[in-house]
């Protein structure tokens, strides 16, 4: 790239500076004086939005990354693999940047190996979780590092990695089926905290079913922005295959969304719970179910169908919002429902800073990453070498 | 409806499940030839 041409001065760069201006504020403000100078957290409530939104929202919409490589290298859909170093680098960036998100909630980043190498529990479900936060991260880097290694001109590197992408992949799909289903077990521990309608004791099949449409939604979403965004990145084969791609994808995600109602029916079924449709919380549920479960299943049916790609992008908006929805309902909005509203949590606005930072930082990355390496393209030294 | 007996309420709560599992089987049925049915041949194989 000629940096001289680059232009340094945009409305992008000029929002992101701010945003990470902020950020580095709100850091000083965490690290230095504790949690109680930049969130709302209480004893009633001790996980925020920095849980919410940038662990359970962040690993539930990195899912992409073993969707993805599962379809390609485990289910035959090689004419796709242009497609995957995309989804792989999301992922990565995703996990990574749910890691940093986390130190912010748990502080003292120096003691993050503790629970893994020093002091375990084994019998904990956040355990396991850590553990598999840990150990996919680190398949997701070596997956990563191919790309890496063609810029940086490690062939030997390079090949030694790609011959172990089935047993990668392979331990990808395992470790996420773990964790992604044990975020929602985590939640089995508190059923007279979560409202009826959201708490079921099948909330790690719910968790992990939604997850994969996470993912899905997630992968078409993120190409729509990159093809607006770094057009001139993108390889022939990348652009030919992405329009079939994205109709694969939307079907399948059409198809995970009409399960994904069924059983969460089954769950409301299961336990008796239909009389709480009729209140408040009831009204709120069913706009979730409808609106950002069963309408996206809809539209991705359609646009799938007609071959409508306009269609299919905004619907992955609205199926990846319906997840962001579902995360905030169990551990927030339907969380603690039984405490009077003076209690109940509300994010200061250090911690929807911190969020926006954290999410600025990985966009920022992946936009460096992807405009160096070969991302959206085959690097020339590897052309039809997969 | 109530329910005295644990046993009353797993009849009817479990009977619901499984007339919905059936409505969803025949619902997956139906929706896959929808998302289907406008395929050509060739491009419904995974190769």
């Amino acid at each position: 790239m000629n940096t001289t041409e680059y232009k340094w001065i945009t409305p992008f760069n000029i929002i992101a500076g701010i945003i990470l201006a902020f950020g580095v504020v709100a850091t000083v403000m965490r690290f230095g004086f504790g949690l109680s100078a930049v969130t709302n957290l209480d004893d009633n409530n001790p996980w925020g939005i920095w849980i919410s939104f940038d662990l359970l929202c962040g690993v539930a919409l990195a899912a992409g990354g073993y969707v993805t490589t599962s379809a390609i290298y485990l289910f035959g859909y090689k004419k796709y693999q242009a497609a995957v170093r995309p989804a792989l680098l999301t992922a990565f960036l995703g996990y990574a940047f749910v890691v940093v998100a986390l130190h912010f909630d748990v502080g003292r980043p120096w003691r993050l190996p503790y629970p893994l190498f020093v002091s375990q529990g084994p019998t904990s479900v956040l355990f396991e979780i850590g553990l598999c936060v840990f150990l996919y991260l680190t398949v997701l880097f070596i997956e990563f590092t191919p790309a890496a290694f063609e810029w940086l001109g490690m062939k030997k590197a390079r090949n030694i990695v790609h011959k172990a992408t089935i047993a990668l992949t392979i331990m990808g799909v395992v470790l996420s089926t773990m964790h992604q289903s044990s975020l929602g077990a985590l939640y089995l521990i508190v059923p007279s905290k979560v409202h009826p309608l959201w708490y079921s004791d099948y909330l790690p099949v719910f968790f992990f079913v939604s997850s994969t449409v996470a993912g899905l939604s997630m992968v078409i979403f993120e190409g729509s922005i990159s093809h607006k965004f770094i057009h001139e990145k993108m390889s022939d084969e990348y652009l030919g295959i992405h329009d079939t791609f994205v109709f694969s994808f939307a079907r399948a995600a059409s198809f995970v969304l009409l399960a994904y109602f069924v059983i969460k029916v089954i769950g409301v079924a299961a336990d008796n719970n239909w009389h709480y449709l009729a209140t408040g919380y009831g009204s709120w549920f069913l706009v979730e179910m409808l609106g950002f479960v069963l309408l996206p299943c809809m539209l991705y049916g359609i646009a799938a169908r007609e071959k409508n790609m306009a269609l299919a992008k905004w619907t992955s908006l609205l199926a990846v919002l319906g997840i962001v929805v579902n995360r905030f309902n169990v551990s927030l909005v339907a969380f603690n429902y039984k405490l009077d509203s003076a209690d109940r949590y509300f994010p200061s606005f250090w911690e929807i800073v911190v969020s926006v930072f954290v999410v600025t930082l990985l966009i920022l990355t992946f936009r460096w990453i992807s405009r160096r390496m070969a991302i959206f393209s085959e690097h020339p030294d590897f052309q039809g070498d997969h | 409806m109530e329910y005295y007996v644990l046993q009353d309420f797993l009849t009817f709560t479990k009977g619901t499940v499984y007339l919905l599992m059936g409505a969803g089987l025949v619902a997956f049925v139906i929706w896959w030839n929808f998302l289907f049915s406008r395929e050509p041949e060739n491009h419904k194989n995974v190769k």
